[in-house]
């Protein structure tokens, strides 16, 4: 069901609004494996919701996110 | 004439909420309540995702009802009337012009009543002959706000009145607002789900709704809607608290929708709402505006066959949503009303409709009207089964 293993990009977001619309733009564009997670404790303090990606696909989902004007805060990469 | 052999009651009070709602509302609701019913944005976890994805779902499809490009300019609230209390309350300070039109609902006017003890002065832009919003008035009443006032000016328009029902153009009041160098707070309450709206030709507007009205979704639900021009960063939030993002601050976030959209939301009244402009979105908003203008045509040329009614507001030939209110002569409106009721399962809504403004402007103050609003399944036999009960009803109040 979740192709996606490590290492990981994590997209991060200001704001689960934006968190939800860009996981439903990256699914759409078929990004196997772009899932909604809890944001590692290393990324944020927050508690919201980060897409984590296959890093591969990082660039692919910024290109994406930036065609489709959702915003967010930043992708990292976590190995 | 028999009552409708499919329904116990002839519903005409769909302008206080939609009712009944539709299947494919009540489903939604129940697939969000069993599958999602996580607190969204809140955590990680498959039932907040869920949630959350509901959520975004009708943010997107409620800025495509409106035209807006970007779905985070629509905050969800409690209703239209939590959202123009965010609008003008969180707009207006001190020295600055509100321009009301003449149909505001206490929504709107008990909020400017108030801003108008803290020093803010209110404008009010007369009426048409007929009662209706005048737009010559408006525009000059703009113009002299701007040239007189050194601090903000402000339109607002009820875009649909909930008592003469006559819908009042958005584009050329945003025009006219735009030069007095003004946004324009939009009192959509009674429009949504009825009309088309696009914000493209509103900008400069900030549009409140409700969604267990024309959205056909539950009470305590609704939202605002920015238009693309609006600058958020001028607009003072309600209230301050959670939004599940930038835990560590103790500022309220500034970008949207979390700097209006504190504390737990209410996800079950925003799926059915969703639901419902999914629904009304499929079946076309012009054709629900048809809709409605052709049952108020019916109700209006049935009241004047009737004889000794008096319709608020302009004739047939006005642009209306599915909505006429009339005074009669000779009879007590609530004893006409209860009569409806109890014995022909007629349900309507008399009195002034926490509108006293309006009823002012229409002539029907202090003594109020009778209002038809007519639900989305009240077809034409039940409007025809409602104006001959109206007319027994009558012929009897009247002969006592
Ligand atoms: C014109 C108008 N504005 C505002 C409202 C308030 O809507 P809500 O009670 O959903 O906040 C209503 C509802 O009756 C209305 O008719």
């Amino acid at each position: 069901m979740n192709p996606t293993h490590p290492p990981f990009a994590y997209v991060l977001f200001f704001t689960s609004a934006a968190a939800f619309r860009a996981e439903r733009v990256a699914r759409d564009a078929g990004i196997a494996g772009a899932r909604l997670v809890p944001t590692p404790r290393s990324l944020s303090s927050d508690c919201g919701a980060a897409l984590r990606l296959d890093e591969a696909a990082a660039e692919a989902v910024a290109t994406l996110l930036l065609n489709a004007a959702v915003p967010f805060d930043r992708i990292e990469r976590v190995s | 004439m028999a009552p409708p052999a499919n329904d116990k009651v002839v519903y005409l009070d769909a302008a206080a909420t939609s009712w009944p709602k539709p299947p494919e509302v009540l489903a939604a609701l129940t697939r969000h309540l069993a599958d999602s019913g996580g607190n969204p944005g809140r955590a990680g976890h498959r039932l907040s995702l869920a949630a959350g994805r509901n959520l975004c779902a009708v943010r997107e499809g409620l800025a495509a009802l409106f035209g807006l490009k970007d779905p985070s300019r629509i905050a969800f609230s409690s209703g239209a009337t939590e959202s123009l209390n965010l609008a003008l309350r969180g707009l207006l300070r001190r020295g600055d012009v509100v321009v009301a039109d003449p149909l505001i609902h206490n929504a709107s006017a008990r909020v400017i009543s108030a801003l108008a003890h803290e020093g803010v002065h209110v404008v009010h832009a007369p009426p048409d002959a007929s009662g209706a919003f005048d737009l010559d008035a408006f525009v000059a009443a703009l113009r002299t706000a701007a040239e007189q006032c050194r601090g903000r000016v402000l339109g607002l328009l009820t875009l649909a009145s909930n008592v003469s029902g006559t819908i009042a153009p958005l584009g050329a009041a945003a025009e006219a607002a735009r030069e007095a160098d003004a946004m324009l707070v939009v009192d959509a309450a009674q429009a949504v789900g009825h009309l088309p709206i696009d914000l493209a030709e509103a900008p400069n507007a900030l549009l409140a709704f409700a969604g267990h009205k024309g959205l056909l979704g539950l009470q305590g639900s609704g939202g605002l809607a920015l238009g693309a021009e609006i600058d958020p960063a001028l607009l003072i939030p309600l209230r301050r608290g959670g939004t599940g993002s930038r835990s560590e601050s103790e500022e309220q976030p500034d970008f949207l929708p979390d700097r209006f959209e504190a504390g737990t939301p209410n996800p079950p009244g925003i799926v059915a709402l969703g639901a419902g402009v999914a629904l009304l979105r499929a079946a076309s908003l012009d054709a629900e505006e048809e809709r409605g203008a052709e049952k108020s045509r019916l109700l209006i040329e049935g009241l004047c066959r009737i004889g000794g009614l008096r319709i608020l507001g302009p004739g047939p030939e006005a642009r209306r949503i599915g909505l006429v209110s009339f005074t009669v002569e000779g009879a007590d409106p609530a004893a006409v009303a209860l009569a409806l009721d109890d014995e022909f399962g007629v349900l309507c809504r008399v009195g002034l409709h926490c509108a006293p403004r309006a009823h002012r402007a229409l002539g029907s103050y202090p003594d109020g009207a009778i209002r038809f609003a007519p639900g989305r399944d009240v077809d034409e036999d039940a409007l025809h089964y409602a104006l001959d009960s109206l007319a027994q009803v009558l012929k009897r109040e009247r002969s006592r």
